[in-house]
């Protein structure tokens, strides 16, 4: 099998899990503080949620530097400094210090948790977009609006949810 | 390229990459209330075994290639802040990473038991992986600025 077509499965793969391991996390997570509080159970299926979106991070990122060796040995190394891919990595970046920050409650469970989703489906939205028009600035400013929009959008969910049950 | 080099540098960012991970992963695991000792021992040893390979196999390629083939072509070019600054960084600072590591699975190794118990043990040697994956992931960026500025 060719290497490329190897790398866009590993990294498809690996999005997959990770956009749809978060997805699943916010789900998830509102069903289980439902009732006030996380029971053991629910945090072993969150536990192993955070553990299959860890999995998609790794392999992302491995099949990602994948595509930016095939860069550097096909010739088109000028890819390597595109602002797209810059943007996209400085995202995978914030969504790996955000967990770290999560871990150590240091960052409030609203703005964490919508960082962690945002950052996955923007890495997602700037794989997929082709070609993309927009610089690195212009990318940035439009996924921290992101965040905050998420954030309002994930807080209303959450509210409607907790109110009805 | 010939297959001996493309084989160094390949093997060089996947296994560095690898050792990034393994760095990101312990330091994951040592921020937890509970941390896995098993599991912070194996993640420090893999870390640290995958930079001593990174570094043979990039420093196969940076001494017998990179200075005669690829420097001159970054200088030349639109990029020559990427060898400056960016590979001379690279060059430099990577040495710290290996002996942090190492230091960071000794203590696990020898005394991992007293580092979980307690926290201000557990809170400095957690700042030490912290800074360990701070250096590694300025070096892994900076590897991507160097090959960008090869073109």
């Amino acid at each position: 099998m060719e290497i490329y077509p190897l790398l866009t499965i590993s990294h498809i793969i690996g999005t997959v899990l990770g956009v749809g391991g978060a997805t699943f996390a916010e789900f998830l997570y509102i069903r289980a503080i439902k009732d006030g509080e996380v029971d053991a159970e629910e945090k072993i299926v969150l536990g192993t949620t955070y553990r299959i979106i860890r999995i998609g991070l790794f392999l992302s990122v491995i099949s990602g530097f994948g595509f930016l060796l095939l860069f550097r040995f096909t010739g088109v190394e000028e890819r390597l400094l595109d602002p797209k891919l810059w943007a996209k990595m400085s995202i995978v970046i914030i969504l790996a210090f955000n967990a770290i920050l999560l871990t150590m409650h240091k960052i409030p469970f609203w703005l964490g948790s919508s960082l962690s989703l945002t950052s996955w489906y923007a890495a997602l939205i700037l794989g997929s977009w082709r070609p993309y028009p927009y610089t690195f600035m212009e990318t940035i400013i439009v996924y921290v609006m992101a965040v905050f929009i998420v954030a309002y959008i994930l807080h209303f969910i959450r509210s409607r949810f907790l109110k009805k049950s | 390229m010939s297959n001996v080099f493309a084989t160094m540098l390949v093997t060089h960012v996947v296994v560095g990459i690898i050792g990034v991970s393994a760095t990101y992963a312990l330091l994951m695991a040592i921020l937890k209330k509970k941390p896995s000792l098993w599991f912070m021992k194996l993640s420090a040893l893999i870390a640290f075994l995958s930079y001593l390979v990174s570094w043979g196999f990039g420093g196969y390629y940076y001494v017998l290639r990179y200075g005669s083939e690829v420097k001159p072509i970054i200088n030349a070019g639109d990029y020559p802040w990427a060898h400056g600054i960016f590979m001379e960084s690279k060059e430099h600072l990577f040495l710290f990473i290996p002996v942090l590591i190492f230091v960071s699975l000794l203590i696990l190794w020898t005394h991992g038991h007293e580092v979980i118990a307690n926290k201000d043990l557990k809170r400095a040697l957690a700042f030490l992986i912290f800074i360990t994956f701070l250096l590694a992931l300025f070096v892994t960026l900076s590897g991507i600025i160097v090959s960008g500025g090869a073109g």
